[in-house]
């Protein structure tokens, strides 16, 4: 990957970082909470399989873990399972319809969202919430 | 854009890389490892927000330096801030004047720093604000009344942990002093829980006000603290969950103060 490549990338995903600030958001009695960040990373995966491998996917997880605050570690290892997920089905991909990717990347972008709140926020997990979320990055 | 085309993903890479990366979680979920590294983090988020604040402030004083009212417009400004602080002051003073020993010498700051997005869905219920001062304990209030503690101070920036805070312990007492209780943070907004013996409660205790009970060496004792909303029991013990009077949504002028020693 060259230097320009990797500006492109990093910027976009620090981007869909700052725009999780902006748009998660409480809204009456449920709290939308978006994924921008990891949606941006599984897309460059995606269509640049051969660019980015382990180094960049622990990289990345652990810059968006240090500027969201999240527990150190826990984005990195979830964007390095992905990463091998996507690799490792990258042909499989390629013959699904735009509808089965969107289920695919929203799906795995809630369950970061889940695993985030059972580790760090038990007290706050809501099936609602969760639900939201699915929806919102499934449409997105 | 043209898809690239997938080579062979080596697995033992993929391994290491995801046990590396679960080390560094449990590192940092059992032993707070990495906590320099998020205290440097809040520093330099603080101090490019302050300093993003004051090239705004500056840009727009430049604007209106052309117009004649800039002088004024820069006067009413510092009379807003002193009212806010003194409308803190009297609150706090009127809370407390029935009986409590707390003599008011606080020091005023503000809030730079507060993820309200934290505070709304997740448990961790943090604020940064600014102090000239070193604090190694201390406690915050804002105009409505007591919203957390000292928790960590970085150079002339001081996090605040609230009381709704998942980690936080505040000791309580009923205000007519019937029983004590630990109030735990719940991680939710503007509400905490105390666990009491059953056998000591022989009254509803909705409504009741719950305080400080000077126990701890943080709080000064008899700082108004919540109200009593909801009582469940559980085997024997009655848990109670308190409202919050104090929001730290209110306002972003605080106070720090620290308990007086008799």
């Amino acid at each position: 990957m060259t230097f320009k490549e990797f500006l492109i990338i990093f910027s976009m995903i620090i981007f869909g970082s700052i725009l999780d600030d902006f748009v998660s958001s409480k809204i009456e009695n449920f709290y939308l909470h978006t994924n921008f960040a990891y949606l941006v990373f599984s897309y460059w995966v995606f269509a640049c399989p051969e660019k980015i491998g382990v180094l960049f996917s622990i990289m990345f997880g652990l810059i968006i873990d240090f500027i969201s605050g999240s527990a150190i570690g826990f984005h990195a290892f979830m964007y390095l399972l992905f990463a091998y997920i996507i690799h490792i089905y990258a042909f499989t991909f390629r013959l699904f319809s735009y509808l089965q990717l969107a289920v695919f990347f929203g799906g795995s972008a809630t369950f970061i969202t889940t695993i985030n709140y059972l580790i760090e926020h038990t007290s706050n997990y809501s099936y609602a919430n969760i639900f939201i979320a699915l929806v919102f990055h499934i449409i997105i | 854009m043209a898809i690239g085309t997938p080579i062979y993903t080596p697995k033992l890479p993929y391994l290491f890389a995801m046990m590396f990366a679960l080390g560094i979680l449990f590192l940092d979920q059992k032993y707070d490892y990495f906590a320099p590294i998020k205290n440097t983090k809040t520093y330099l988020f603080a101090e490019t927000k302050t300093l993003t604040n004051k090239l705004l402030i500056s840009s727009n004083n430049f604007f209106d330096g052309f117009k004649s009212s800039q002088k004024l417009a820069f006067e009413i400004d510092i009379l807003k801030e002193n009212i806010d602080l003194l409308s803190i002051e009297n609150n706090f003073i009127r809370q407390n004047i029935d009986s409590r020993n707390i003599s008011f010498d606080g020091k005023p700051s503000k809030i730079i720093e507060f993820d309200t997005n934290q505070y709304f869905c997740c448990s961790n219920h943090r604020l940064i604000v600014s102090t000239d001062s070193n604090y190694i304990h201390g406690y915050v209030i804002n105009e409505a009344g007591l919203i957390g503690q000292i928790y960590n101070q970085t150079e002339k920036y001081v996090e605040v942990i609230l009381l709704s805070d998942k980690r936080h312990n505040i000791p309580l007492m009923h205000n007519q002093e019937t029983f004590f209780c630990i109030g735990k943070g719940m991680g939710k907004p503007n509400k905490i829980q105390c666990e009491i013996d059953n056998n000591l409660v022989n009254k509803n205790l909705i409504g009741s006000l719950m305080q400080t009970s000077g126990f701890g060496g943080i709080f000064d004792r008899g700082i108004n603290v919540g109200y009593v909303i909801d009582t469940e029991l559980k085997s024997d013990l009655l848990v109670i969950t308190i409202e919050l009077i104090a929001s730290p949504l209110v306002t972003d002028k605080v106070y720090i103060l620290t308990k007086n020693d008799f």
